[in-house]
């Protein structure tokens, strides 16, 4: 579209069609010049004198009007005036010079604006009047000068009216051709910045389409990343776990099974690497599944699968696979809850997860001393706590235990060993049942892990089991497998050889063993963990064995336990003979411990 | 007794026999799915069967064959490869149990006295 002119200058137009005008005149006086010349020559007798004059004038002009037109117009129009004034002067007033009178009027209105012709007009009158006035008296201008001032000041004002009037009209001509040419500014204006905008919006579009693909592409690449680390996540695990199989298979069954190997027991200088491999095996297990725990947190894919847990029952059961633990450790395990704990809310698997990792962290940086477990109601939840005697942690490294493959220190990591992922898991998994692992410890002293879990609500225990059911008479199996139908047995025994056989024999048959090798904590343990049978020895470091059987026989809740004694002496010499069990004399097999377990509590069954 | 062992891993294979026949009993270890289905025959009491064989779920496939003929003999996945989805698998393929590797020769032998409960005391 083509550029519109802004404005438009009538005044310009109009001086340059004068302009225009003032060349045909000039162009027609020096044609007219000539003949008039002639004509007056022959008619008009010593009436030539001023001709050869305007003659010379009008080509001058014609030099000049294009360097000043508006002088060389008023000496033109002077010029033309000039003519009725000589010809008043010379011959009088007469008719001819009546029409003359008009000759500057009409040369002004030509060539000059409208105010012009009016002073023209004003001038040539009282310049007529006044020479009538001096060379004929005043009297005579009354009687020969009202016509043609009359005609002249009538052209005037028909000119100077036309001339208005016809500036009207190209005013509002020019008005509307303005208010036109102002619409069509607004409309192209308007037209372009919609363009502008149309051509922006594409713009903008395309790039959205562009992002939008490029976000497609990036989603599709995460998918593809993540499906990608699972399935990378799940091949690895089953190849490092296939050949644990062999690790831990054939270690743990050289140790605790001798009756695989045609009852030959392990040479001792092999037993402690044989061990060490199990244990390395065992190790790198936790951290296999760690990892795979952590990976399922961190992709948002860890589901939890709450229900109400019988909190007391859990305690227990994960003091007791604590207690493989503490091995030759002088380290108590000590129960610290009260009975009847409400149910509370969760998932049982992970908060079992949470309590292993903490008590096994416990185990570790403690040696000598104490771990305790335990628990009580705060208003609507139930604060869990692990506190121990250990070497603690200084306040300003606090932080950094629960960063991923970091302990307080190097130092730490160098003589206990582990991964540092623990401590993360069962903060992660605290906060995904609403709580957090709090920690308070003092250096040299001991520290203390914390988290809560909330009571669980009527009506989450009603959607589980039912409305009409009485929820203590509920009961939750909260130890996964393992624990399932399976048996505790406790034993107490200094000798670690005859103990760990014992552990080996009655685990295999799928007990789920407790070993101590003190009476003192043989008490506590029957009385907070009240396993199903007892295998005692007689001869222990701290008490006799026949004043635990009394105690235990003495306490009403540990009175129902079969007790089992497992002794080099000959029976019969104590009073409390009447109250055990079984009795398995020493040296015993393998097949002697399980039968004599079993016998007791096929009897106790009873 | 009889305990029907499908693995194509010998050593696997070797530690659980180990295990079984220190019990008195006897495993039937075999090797493929064609192989397992022809001992079935011998009426085990229980049977072990490793998921992965090479490298195709043939275990999985094996359990359907089984229960697809209305065999309700207790079977156990012995496999390293357990994760939830796994695990939904196998249930779903007709296994009553899942044992996964590594398992301490504790855990193989809790696994057995759970389908087999007569187990213990002839042991």
């Amino acid at each position: 579209m083509a550029a519109i002119t802004p404005s438009y200058e009538i005044e310009d137009d109009l001086a340059d069609e004068r302009l225009e005008r003032f060349r045909m005149l000039l162009n027609a006086s020096l044609l007219a010049t000539p003949f008039v010349y002639g004509l007056s020559f022959l008619f008009v007798e010593g009436g030539i004198g001023l001709y050869p004059l305007l003659f010379a004038l009008t080509i001058v002009l014609h030099l000049f009007v294009g360097r000043a037109r508006q002088v060389c117009a008023w000496i033109f129009v002077l010029a033309a005036a000039s003519v009725p004034l000589y010809s008043l002067w010379t011959e009088g007033p007469g008719t001819h010079a009546a029409v003359l009178i008009l000759l500057p009027v009409i040369a002004a209105s030509l060539i000059l604006d409208r105010d012009a012709v009016l002073w023209t007009g004003i001038a040539i009158v009282v310049a007529a009047c006044a020479v009538v006035i001096h060379r004929y008296g005043l009297s005579t201008v009354w009687v020969v000068m009202p016509q043609p001032v009359i005609l002249c000041l009538l052209l005037v004002v028909a000119i100077y009216w036309m001339q208005q009037s016809f500036l009207d009209v190209v005013h509002w001509a020019t008005d509307l051709q303005q208010k036109d040419t102002r619409r069509a500014e607004a409309f192209y204006e308007q037209k372009q910045q919609l363009e502008s905008a149309m051509l922006e919006l594409k713009f903008a579009n395309d790039k959205l389409g562009r992002m939008n693909d490029e976000l497609d592409t990036a989603q599709r690449v995460a998918e593809n990343a993540s499906r990608a680390k699972s399935i990378f996540l799940s091949n690895m695990s089953h190849e490092l776990r296939t050949p644990l199989n062999v690790i831990i298979g054939y270690s743990s069954s050289m140790l605790n099974m001798p009756q695989m190997f045609d009852n030959r027991r392990l040479p001792p200088a092999y037993r402690r690497y044989i061990q060490l491999v199990e244990e390395s095996g065992h190790y790198l297990l936790g951290l296999i599944n760690d990892v795979l725990d952590l990976s399922k947190i961190e992709a948002g894919k860890l589901e939890l699968h709450p229900a109400p847990i019988v909190l007391g029952d859990m305690l227990r059961g994960v003091l007791t696979t604590s207690i493989a633990l503490v091995k030759e450790k002088p380290l108590s395990l000590m129960p610290d809850f009260p009975d009847g704990l409400p149910l509370v809310w969760g998932d049982p698997m992970r908060v079992r997860q949470i309590l292993l990792n903490l008590l096994s962290n416990a185990v570790k940086f403690t040696e000598t001393g104490s771990v305790t477990l335990s628990a009580r109601v705060e208003a609507n939840f139930v604060r869990v706590t692990v506190t121990d005697t250990g070497i603690g942690i200084s306040q300003d490294l606090l932080e950094r235990i629960f960063e991923r493959f970091q302990q307080a220190t190097s130092d730490t990591e160098r003589r206990y060993g582990g991964t540092g992922l623990g401590l993360d898991i069962s903060r992660r998994l605290a906060i995904m049942h609403g709580s957090d692992l709090q920690v308070e410890s003092t250096v040299n002293q001991g520290s203390s892990f914390s988290f809560t879990l909330p009571l669980a609500t009527e009506a989450q225990i009603a959607e589980l089991y039912g409305p009409a059911l009485d929820d203590k008479k509920v009961t939750v199996f909260d130890e996964g497998e393992e624990l399932m139908d399976v048996q505790t047995a406790l034993v107490v025994e200094d000798e670690t050889a005859t103990r760990k056989l014992a552990y080996g024999v009655l685990e295999a048959a799928g007990y789920v063993v407790i070993e101590t090798h003190e009476g003192r904590q043989a008490l506590e343990l029957a009385a907070g963990l009240m396993p199903d049978v007892i295998l005692l020895d007689m001869s222990l470091p701290d008490m006799d064995g026949w004043e635990v059987l009394r105690q235990l026989k003495g306490q009403a809740d540990t009175q129902a336990i079969p007790v089992v004694v497992f002794s080099a002496y000959p029976n019969g010499t104590h009073a409390e003979v009447a109250d055990i069990a079984g009795y398995i004399e020493k040296p015993a097999t393998a097949d002697a411990i399980l039968q004599g377990v079993n016998a007791a509590l096929a009897v106790g069954a009873r | 007794m009889k305990v029907l062992y499908l693995e194509d891993d010998p050593n696997d294979a070797h530690l659980v026999d180990l295990y079984v026949s220190a019990s008195k009993h006897k495993l039937i270890p075999v090797q493929t799915v064609e192989q397992a289905w022809q001992a079935v025959a011998e009426d085990p009491q229980l049977i072990l069967v490793d998921v992965i064989l090479g490298t195709t779920r043939g275990g999985v496939d094996f359990a359907r064959l089984l229960r697809g003929h209305g065999n309700r003999t207790p079977l156990v996945a012995v496999t390293a490869l357990a994760t939830d989805a796994d695990v939904q698998e196998y249930r779903s393929a007709g296994f009553d149990d899942v044992l996964t590797k590594p398992f301490t020769i504790t855990q193989l032998a809790q696994t057995i006295t759970r389908h087999v409960p007569t187990w213990g005391a002839d042991g």
